[in-house]
């Protein structure tokens, strides 16, 4: 399974991927949205679940998300938001645009492997 | 609650509940004079809402590779330089958050907009029309982090 870390942050994207190598899953890595659509596009088939900050340079992870789940080849992958922006507003007004998940940092690693967990096994309709 | 009043020690709050959550490292209240020898690396945001402010996080180069260290399980001595100034965008960036959410149907409720950073040696930040301002410092005895957030 394939994690697609979108964070602007490469501190960010290392603690997620530390995460995601404790549970033995591929990541691959895009630093803004233009850069995680562009990826999305092109292999799709290949992503699992994206993990997307919300407040990036250029495209904000917001929008990101109302792309993918616009979009008919992209729509089933789960994404989950991982963000500072913890207000109820925010968390309702993306699970409104199809989040499938929602963890505000900060976190601890034990949080996002749960949470991790929980994306996958909805997604993966194993 | 006056919040007002309060807003010191929310923000000393969030600072060090994130600090702790990322890294494990517990602060507490130092009131020691810091340490000016090392380049000073300050995140910065501002928080755009009813009351317009900035918030300010500033801590020692050396102090933001051992959190970072902490932050990503690399050692001291290989943390890059791109990581110093991440790390303190992400720091000033959850810390706004975390405060954010205490002051929730308050005046002081506020957008969180794009963080960045600001580094040199004994830097000195002026800002003009100032109404309220509220520092603090935090240390575990190793490293120190500083607050400022100004309205």
């Amino acid at each position: 399974m394939k994690i697609l870390i979108v964070d602007d942050s490469s501190v960010m994207r290392k603690v997620i991927k530390a995460a995601a190598d404790v549970l033995d899953l591929s990541t691959e890595e895009a630093q803004d949205g233009i850069e995680a659509l562009e990826i999305l596009s092109q292999r799709y088939e290949e992503i699992d679940l994206v993990l997307l900050d919300w407040n990036m340079p250029g495209k904000t992870g917001f929008e990101v998300l109302e792309e993918i789940k616009s979009n008919d080849k992209m729509k089933s992958i789960p994404v989950m938001m991982v963000t500072t922006e913890g207000h109820k507003t925010s968390i309702v007004a993306a699970v409104r645009a199809g989040a499938d998940n929602y963890l505000v940092k900060p976190f601890t690693i034990d949080e996002l492997e749960s949470k991790i967990v929980e994306c996958i096994g909805k997604g993966g309709g194993a | 609650m006056d919040i007002a009043n309060e807003l010191g020690q929310i923000y000393s709050d969030a600072l060090s509940e994130v600090v702790y959550t990322v890294s494990g490292i517990k602060l507490q209240v130092d009131c020691r004079e810091s340490n000016k020898d090392f380049d000073e690396v300050i995140g910065v945001m501002y928080l755009q809402g009813n009351k317009t402010g900035m918030l300010f996080v500033t801590a020692n180069e050396p102090d933001v590779k051992i959190l970072c260290s902490h932050m990503i399980g690399t050692p001291v001595a290989e943390i890059e330089a791109d990581e110093i100034d991440d790390t303190m965008c992400e720091l000033v960036n959850m810390t706004a958050g975390s405060a954010k959410l205490r002051l929730s149907n308050t005046d002081y409720m506020f957008s969180l907009l794009q963080p960045f950073v600001i580094k040199g040696k004994d830097v000195s930040i002026v800002t003009k029309r100032i109404t309220k301002v509220e520092s603090g410092t935090l240390s575990d005895g190793n490293i120190s982090i500083r607050f400022k957030v100004v309205y």
